[in-house]
């Protein structure tokens, strides 16, 4: 099969084989991963499935963030098939919740470089995640403190500034 | 710009009733937020300088982001940058009428709820039958009310919840405060005509958005028994004599009146005046 030649390891999990790959950061770090994990990341998906050599370049992920990426990924892709009346569901679903918290326990500087991978590597979910994470720490904030935030220039003239306080006339009082 | 009444009908459909309150305090930022909403620590991280700026996301992402937040904060970020205003202005992001707006007033008729073009001033209250028998406008907090013989009223209002549908009358306004200053025009008359002041004519849209204060004219105009017009500003207390003038939209609506005394108290701006030719008898 034409995936073959980027799944360059096999390995026991679980008492059974799993096919891995291995992915390459910007900055050179090699990451051996579960296929099933992997390719909860569709632009990896494709790649698989495009084939090539010694693992799958990322050319726009460092080490750290995929690390972070990858963590997700494991996590995710371990959960079994849900059977919704179950208890045991249930609580992968908390369990789920839980680490889903923990991993957004990062500065904002890493939320954005976690958005940017995952909106990059197609990952759904984490893209999701961390998206209304960003979402939750703009929420009640003025311009003002959302500019400190990402440390964003004021570039407005002072006639758009006034444009922009009759549209908002009686938003913010 | 959305008239008051426009702004109203667009919250009610918006919001379920409980939330539909009047200059909502909810919607004040509270300044410990910020403080709450400090960048998370990094996880492993042991250093206490100040967290380095982070990387500029590009515009799908952004929208990402953005597409999560309320409208308020929608409206709050396209504020920040020139990008940001774009990456919200391109995909049409922001649903401006779903943007909680503080009520600068409500002006009612009690015989006819009106609403349009010229719905939210008061020279709009004309275009209402029966409009010079009773008239009410709420402004900034307060029920005012001027009724047809000679007396005007405020009311203190801290929650209105108005529940009406369209050219009906309110069928409830509930008065969880309320304060009832009822003054006969000729005390006002004594005590006030010996102030002279001068009306602003370049600051009289009661209307108007910000940059005003808070204090903005309230103008009733009341019904002369005086064989002259008094105009009274409610939110100074003072009266100014406008003469022997006689309301233009009487004439219009019936000619009986013509050239008689006005009958009943109406609102009133100061642009008006063209409104008010004077008597001939």
């Amino acid at each position: 099969m034409a995936a073959a030649d980027s799944c360059d390891g096999i390995s026991t999990s679980g008492g059974g084989w799993e096919k891995t790959v291995t992915l390459v950061s910007s900055d050179d770090a090699r990451f051996e991963v579960r296929e099933a994990a992997a390719s909860l990341s569709q632009t990896v998906r494709r790649m698989i499935r495009a084939g090539g050599d010694g693992g799958i370049p990322l050319p726009k992920v460092d080490a750290r963030t995929l690390s972070t990426v990858l963590e997700y990924c494991n996590k995710h892709a371990a959960v079994p098939a849900p059977a919704p009346e179950s208890s045991s569901a249930e609580a992968a679903a908390v369990d789920l919740e839980w680490f889903d918290k923990e991993l957004m326990h990062v500065d904002l500087a890493t939320l954005c470089s976690l958005i940017r991978a995952a909106d990059y590597l197609e990952v759904a979910g984490l893209l999701d995640l961390t998206c209304k994470t960003v979402a939750d720490m703009i929420k009640s904030k003025t311009a003002e403190e959302i500019r400190q935030m990402f440390g964003i220039q004021n570039d407005f003239t002072p006639e758009e500034e006034e444009q922009l306080s009759r549209e908002n006339a009686g938003v913010f009082e | 710009e959305p008239t008051s009444l426009a702004v109203l009908s667009s919250l009610r459909q918006a919001l379920p009733p409980d939330e539909f309150h009047l200059a909502s305090p909810n919607l004040a930022l509270s300044p410990s937020r910020s403080a709450i909403l400090s960048p998370a620590i990094a996880r492993g991280g042991d250093s206490m300088d100040p967290l380095p700026p982070p990387p500029p996301l590009p515009d799908d992402a952004l929208a990402g982001v953005l597409r999560r937040l309320a409208p308020r904060d929608l409206a709050a970020s396209r504020c920040v940058c020139r990008a940001w205003r774009r990456v919200v202005d391109d995909r049409r992001l922001l649903r401006a009428d779903l943007l909680p707006r503080s009520l600068g007033g409500i002006f009612l008729n009690l015989h006819d709820l009106w609403e349009g073009e010229a719905a939210g001033t008061l020279p709009g209250m004309v275009g209402s039958a029966r409009f010079f028998y009773h008239q009410g406008c709420y402004w900034r907090g307060s029920l005012n009310i001027c009724c047809s013989d000679c007396f005007v009223m405020s009311i203190t209002v801290v929650l209105v919840i108005l529940s009406f549908t369209k050219y009906e009358l309110p069928v409830s306004v509930s008065l969880l405060q309320n304060i009832t200053v009822r003054q006969q025009v000729s005390t006002i008359v004594e005590e006030k005509m010996g102030e002279k002041f001068e009306w602003d004519s370049d600051n009289d849209n009661v209307l108007e958005h910000g940059g005003r204060s808070k204090d903005s004219y309230i103008v009733v105009f009341l019904s002369d028994k005086f064989d002259r017009v008094l105009a009274y500003n409610w939110s100074s207390s003072k009266l100014q004599d406008l003469g022997q003038l006689f309301p233009k939209f009487y004439i219009e609506r019936d000619l009986l009146f013509q050239h008689r005394l006005a009958s009943a108290s109406f609102p009133y701006t100061p642009c008006w005046l063209g409104e008010l030719p004077e008597k001939q008898n």
